[in-house]
């Protein structure tokens, strides 16, 4: 008695897909064995699957089965392959053949119960991609619903799959109106920002920083005195972050199903704020069965590295190739696996190690070697790779102002997130034909091709150019953040002001 | 590159190279290496320029406001080759075509410090010079610092103290200038910082204030060749933000709070100074650096 159903394998965050054969023989001695590279994880399923039977009211079969999770020689790890051979089992039992293009992912407990597994989302992907049908554990059934008309059988119990399979029951399809991604998740309000945009009190060149970077992607480092509010400055982007277009929404929820992490409002773009003593796994992904690290869980959104110069060194320089690319690639003897990583990087620091330098009040009592040692993390290769640089300046009169918060002119200058959404539209309609979403990733030649100045705009960037010692890259980052600022404003071409503004944010 | 690249000149006292002031002090060096430009004698005008190495953004805008005023005189800028004000003296006298003379605390053919080869460099290419009394690869020493000092002192006309702490090196080559009877000028600063105590020290003993570029050219006798700067046209903008910025050179923010000048506008200004030279930021704060 043989049977065969599907389920789904992970490399990385490709998804394929896996026959689960079980063969039932009633001669020889009864035994139970997986083949076809079981991790750990799955040889202890024999056990959940077991004792699922029994207590879903089924016998399991005293005889000799043999289970094959074909293709054979990929590695397979988790517990999702619980349900697929259970039900694998059931069929050969039963004599169950109709299963085609069905497939089935969840672990089971020991009472039978279906629960939630990492992954389901990629999983979802895939078997609609195939126009197949998922059995899924109810409540994620209902999570991945919110994303979009897949067909899903959300599956509370072991015994209502096996019901449903016999033709007892009849599991109802979840199906949603096809098309738009549901905006169910999606609703924000200001309550589900910590800090508002508008929260954050003067500071006025960081805050116009922070809205070209969130607007354009534009990586940016703060820098300032301990207190002057750089991390509250970096939180409060959030707030300000354009949404993301549905194939944006689907690949940070693969990365994020993936590791098993929920979001609870699926628009917003990711947020990451890794503690700088993180290692360099964590940062960029490894593990022999490489899992993403904190750039890839920060993909199209933010990643924020307070204490930028207190990372350390390797977790720094491993920066470059995800900031450059979009993408890290994790290269272990067995395979080589690429996790998206297209963020933008928010940095701040202090200017010195005491926190004091340029302090107008408090005095740096750092030596010349220590501020040199301090930079040298900062190298010119990472230095290049960032287009906004802004200071958080010691509010002077701090106390005052917080009776003046609704001041005209910091209502003039917060943009509000509208403006931005606009400005982030008009961008991804003019990289549309290079498959780009934001001006920080244009390279050189699309700026070229793209960003058409002013004749006073050229005059003034040219002359800024021998006269501020700007080197080529510096140039077009230039016109690069110009562009962004130009967008705010909605204007078709770069004006003279918007190369004014543009210099003003480069590395001094 | 390293110093070996560059050729040695040993000159002695009785060379006619060997600088006649440095000769008339109590115990001038027998021998002096040079490299570059070896004439020393030739130098009529030398002003020393001594401060702090930590020195603060104030230091570098007043630099910077001072050499607007330096450049078409018959000068030469001497300095110790040392971070901090030294560096910023040698190499804002090599942007504006001013020869300058770096006297090393170690043998001639050392690098210190070694990260300040490009600026070694840029003095030799723009004529300068390099100088030391120590031979071969000597490594710098506390006793030689002090050596150093009293060549700065001896060489020059006048000296100038742009920034010193309270126990600054900068006051040792002030007492050797006080016992050669050289001219001594400071820089006036904020008398509660640390930065400016030893400057306090050295005008309650005597030592003319220096308010600008002028100052320092009346006080060497030189007259400034008529090249006044050409007053491009000035907006009302533009102006408004020099006042404020005279008055008290700040940050952005508060720039763009006590003027009444639009976010957009107040960058368009800023920037259209800056590439005029007017004005210079520094480490976030905007100096007016001409005029």
């Amino acid at each position: 008695m043989l049977s065969k159903v599907k389920c789904v394998a992970f490399q990385g965050l490709q998804v394929v897909e896996v026959d689960v054969e079980a063969n039932i023989s009633n001669r020889g001695i009864p035994s139970f064995d997986i083949v076809g590279l079981p991790n750990k994880s799955i040889e202890e399923s024999k056990h959940r699957i077991k004792s699922a039977f029994i207590n879903s009211g089924y016998d399991f079969p005293a005889a000799k089965i043999t289970v094959n999770l074909a293709p054979a020689d990929i590695h397979k790890i988790g517990s999702a392959y619980d349900l697929p051979i259970a039900v694998a089992i059931f069929c050969a039992q039963n004599q169950i053949y109709s299963i085609d293009r069905r497939f089935f992912f969840g672990e089971l407990s020991l009472d039978g119960m279906i629960r939630n597994t990492r992954g389901a989302y990629l999983a979802v992907d895939y078997v609609n991609s195939v126009t197949g049908s998922l059995f899924v554990s109810a409540e994620s059934a209902v999570y991945l619903s919110t994303f979009g008309s897949f067909s899903l059988f959300p599956s509370r119990t072991l015994k209502e799959v096996f019901a449903h399979l016999k033709g007892n029951i009849l599991i109802k399809k979840v199906a949603l109106v096809p098309g738009e991604i549901c905006t169910n998740g999606g609703i924000t309000s200001n309550k589900d920002y910590d800090i508002l945009f508008n929260d954050v009190i003067g500071q006025e060149s960081a805050k116009r920083a922070l809205e070209i970077s969130a607007c354009g992607g534009h990586n940016l480092m703060l820098v300032g005195s301990p207190g002057t509010g750089k991390s509250m400055l970096a939180k409060s982007i959030v707030s300000i972050l354009p949404g993301m277009t549905p194939q944006e929404v689907s690949e940070v929820q693969k990365i994020y199903s993936y590791m098993g992490i929920s979001i609870t409002n699926i628009l917003q773009r990711p947020f990451r704020q890794p503690h700088h003593t993180i290692s360099y796994a964590g940062m960029l992904g490894g593990g022999a069965e490489p899992l993403p690290g904190e750039v890839t869980l920060a993909h199209d959104g933010i990643l924020f590295m307070d204490e930028f110069c207190e990372f350390t060194r390797n977790v720094l320089e491993g920066l470059r190739q995800p900031m450059q690319d979009g993408y890290i690639t994790l290269n272990r003897n067995n395979k080589t696996v690429r996790f998206p990583a297209a963020f933008s990087l928010i940095a701040a620091s202090n200017p010195c190690p005491c926190g004091y330098l340029g302090h107008p009040k408090r005095p740096c009592i750092c030596s010349e070697q220590k501020i040199a040692v301090y930079y040298k993390k900062l190298s010119g290769p990472l230095a290049d790779r960032f287009d906004l640089f802004a200071n958080a300046f010691p509010e002077e009169n701090f106390v005052s102002k917080l009776d003046r918060l609704a001041d005209s002119k910091n209502l003039q200058l917060c943009k509000t997130k509208e403006l931005i959404e606009l400005a982030r539209l008009t961008q991804q309609t003019r990289l549309q034909e290079f498959n780009k979403v934001c001006n920080a990733s244009m390279t050189n030649k699309e700026v070229a091709m793209t960003c058409q100045m002013s004749k006073e705009a050229a005059a003034l960037l040219k002359n800024a150019y021998t006269h501020l010692n700007l080197s080529p890259r510096g140039y077009y980052k230039v016109i690069k953040v110009s562009r962004t600022v130009a967008d705010l404003c909605q204007s078709d071409i770069i004006k003279e002001e918007h190369i004014a503004e543009g210099l003003q944010y480069r590395l001094r | 590159m390293s110093p070996q690249n560059y050729l040695t000149i040993c000159i002695a006292m009785e060379d006619c190279r060997y600088p006649m002031l440095l000769k008339g002090i109590p115990n001038p060096p027998k021998n002096l290496y040079i490299k570059g430009n070896a004439n020393l004698a030739a130098l009529h005008n030398c002003l020393g320029i001594v401060g702090s190495r930590r020195m603060t953004p104030y230091g570098a805008a007043v630099l910077e406001y001072l050499f607007n005023d330096l450049v078409c005189t018959d000068l030469a800028v001497v300095s110790g080759f040392t971070r901090g004000v030294d560096f910023t003296a040698h190499s804002l006298a090599v942007a504006h075509g001013v020869p300058t003379v770096a006297v090393l605390p170690c043998g001639i053919e050392e690098m210190y410090p070694y990260s300040s080869r490009n600026l070694y460099e840029e003095i030799l290419c723009g004529g300068g010079s390099i100088v030391s009394e120590f031979v071969g690869n000597e490594p710098p020493r506390e006793w030689m610092f002090v050596k150093r000092n009293r060549i700065v002192a001896g060489l020059c006309k006048a000296i100038l103290f742009v920034e010193a702490g309270e126990k600054s090196g900068s006051l040792i080559t002030y007492n050797y200038a006080k016992s050669y009877s050289r001219r001594i000028l400071a820089v006036p600063g904020d008398i509660f910082k640390d930065s400016t105590k030893g400057i306090c020290q050295i005008l309650r003993e005597g030592a003319k204030p220096v308010f600008s570029g002028c100052d320092i050219n009346e006080e060497l006798g030189l007259s400034r060749s008529s090249n006044a700067f050409s007053t491009c046209n000035i907006d009302a903008e533009s102006l408004q933000i020099l006042n404020v910025l005279r008055r008290d050179p700040t940050n952005f923010n508060t720039l763009y709070r006590q003027v009444s000048i639009g976010f957009n506008q107040l960058n368009m200004c800023l920037t259209t100074l800056q590439l005029a030279g007017i004005i210079k930021e520094i480490k976030g704060t905007y100096y007016v650096v001409k005029g």
